[in-house]
């Protein structure tokens, strides 16, 4: 009997979503089917799946249904069976850069003010209810819809939306917080009271800031006095009052989303690495192995660690392969999640570090698996261009820890850069510990990458410091 | 704007009791709909003597 296990959707009690084997299900209750089914069929998610926004579901017949209901007891109380197609590799907002959270408010916000006009609403507006799909964001948990009470002006998931989007990205924009600091702490994102202290006493009193945190901050003071009473509802005699109200919500909302959307005007500190490091006939040289490898191998997956700006994502995207671009630079992966947007390419930014890769999280550690748990196997070929002197350096791994992670990685082949250490840039960031890292020769490379791989090629970059190898795993 | 802030400092004292944290968010939404509901009276009665 084939084995079925949680994938992180247990808190609504509509449903839950569970694996089989490859394939992704959700179970939902009858009561949440029989409210749920008609709105899925609405213009605006029908809509939504066509053009990619939200995932898309197939119900399973009735025969199948049972059988897989019989292969758990927490099953049982499930009345319908949907399918959804997998999403290879997720990420959750806190390997998201600024870009990606802004990108996942819109959509959430842009489906409520849709689902408005048919009577609908979004129930939940949270990011984890969101996946990227390359550089599109989709929604995924689809019995966050339900329909709204026609007398009821107000939004349940507006103190969702702006503890876990619109305060955030206001961090965010102001260089306060990371998205890793906000959401490995807090999956909720940040209560306004913590965001007026990280304002500081005059930035509060200005805009966005006085009416996103500050007068927030100061109506929770007054909520005290109020004590129940706050928390019901408050329903109108008139429908249309009632929908009017609800679309200028929506409105002040979308204002407030307008005015924490992130700007791409300030370097970051690798974003212009390409531009300003080095001579443009060592890019030309490590551009041209680039291409050719890709042309030779033509991989389907690929991980680029290090993607910076991305120019070598890019190019692989272009030709065909999906590629999961890892960096911990917000600013230079904003450019490539800029440029994969512009021209549709399936790439997905994943803002993090591969010697601190985040962990798992959520309830029991099992709502979101740890990112090496995604990553690995899953790659046809790997690129770690100019990193391998930072693991060894800035973070300290030991070379044989780093052959045997790329080979956890890639499923055949990886082409890495080795960097001597007498090496300008090398030497710069071992900051006079030149003894230290002395050990680090060619020589010693290519015997701990042999225990794992074969050199298929090798190309001077850089005369007598810099050299591309194209390694093939062995089986 | 401003009289709301100047209402809002003059109403917040120091409270040392428990307060639910984002329970403010809740009653900025209330302020918001409780402006766009008065819009709505307004345009309704607009709409009765000028636009018949």
């Amino acid at each position: 009997m084939p084995q079925t296990s949680s994938l992180p959707s247990f808190r609504d009690p509509a449903g839950r979503l569970f694996r089989i084997e490859d394939r992704i299900l959700r179970g939902v209750t009858d009561e949440a089917w029989t409210q749920t089914a008609s709105l899925l069929d609405g213009p605006t998610i029908k809509s939504a799946v066509e053009k990619g926004q939200w995932i898309s579901s197939t119900r399973l017949p009735d025969q199948e249904a049972q059988a897989i209901q019989a292969t758990s007891r927490s099953l049982s109380n499930l009345a319908v069976f949907l399918e959804h197609p997998r999403i290879e590799i997720p990420t959750f907002p806190y390997e998201w850069i600024p870009e990606m959270l802004y990108d996942a408010a819109r959509l959430t916000l842009d489906l409520s003010m849709s689902l408005l006009q048919e009577g609908a609403t979004l129930k939940d507006a949270t990011p984890f209810n969101v996946l990227f799909r390359g550089s599109k964001p989709i929604w995924v948990d689809v019995t966050s819809i339900e329909s709204r009470n026609p007398l009821d002006p107000t939004w349940a998931a507006y103190g969702q939306f702006h503890r876990a989007f619109l305060l955030p990205l206001l961090a965010l924009k102001s260089e306060l917080l990371t998205t890793s600091q906000i959401f490995l702490a807090n999956r909720e994102g940040l209560e306004p009271e913590s965001a007026a202290k990280l304002a500081g006493p005059l930035r509060k009193l200005g805009s966005p800031w006085l009416s996103l945190a500050t007068i927030p901050t100061w109506f929770g003071n007054s909520a005290k006095r109020k004590g129940d009473s706050l928390y019901r509802q408050q329903l109108l005699q008139d429908p249309e009052q009632a929908k009017f109200v609800l679309e200028r919500v929506f409105r002040s909302l979308n204002g407030q989303l307008n005015s924490v959307q992130p700007t791409q005007d300030s370097q970051s500190v690798w974003s212009e690495y390409v531009t300003t490091t080095h001579d443009s006939d060592y890019y030309s040289r490590r551009e041209a192995i680039v291409k050719r490898t890709l042309h030779e191998l033509q991989p389907k997956s690929l991980l680029d660690v290090g993607a910076n700006t991305g120019r070598y994502s890019i190019a692989a995207a272009k030709q065909g392969a999906h590629v999961v671009s890892l960096d911990l630079d917000a600013g230079a992966l904003a450019k490539l999640y800029s440029q994969s947007k512009e021209f549709a390419l399936p790439i997905l930014p994943v803002l993090g570090n591969l010697a601190n890769p985040s962990p798992a999280t959520g309830w029991r550690n099992q709502e979101c698996a740890p990112l090496l748990e995604r990553l690995n196997g899953q790659f046809d070929g790997v690129f770690m261009l100019a990193v391998l002197h930072h693991l060894l350096v800035t973070e300290r791994v030991p070379m044989p820890e780093v052959v045997s992670l790329a080979a956890e990685i890639t499923r055949d082949w990886l082409l890495i850069e080795y960097i001597a250490p007498h090496d300008d840039l090398f030497r710069q960031i071992a900051r006079g510990r030149d003894a230290l890292y002395k050990h680090l020769t060619r020589e010693h490379f290519v015997a701990c990458f042999g225990e794992r791989f074969d050199v298929a090629d090798c190309v001077e970059t850089m005369s007598d410091r810099r050299w591309l190898f194209l390694l093939r795993k062995r089986i | 704007m401003t009289l709301l802030v100047l209402l809002l400092i003059a109403s917040s004292g120091q409270l040392s009791a428990y307060t639910d944290p984002g329970s403010g968010i809740l009653l900025w939404q209330l302020a918001i709909a409780g402006f766009a509901g008065i819009a709505f009276k307004f345009r309704a009665i607009w709409t009765k003597l000028f636009k018949k």
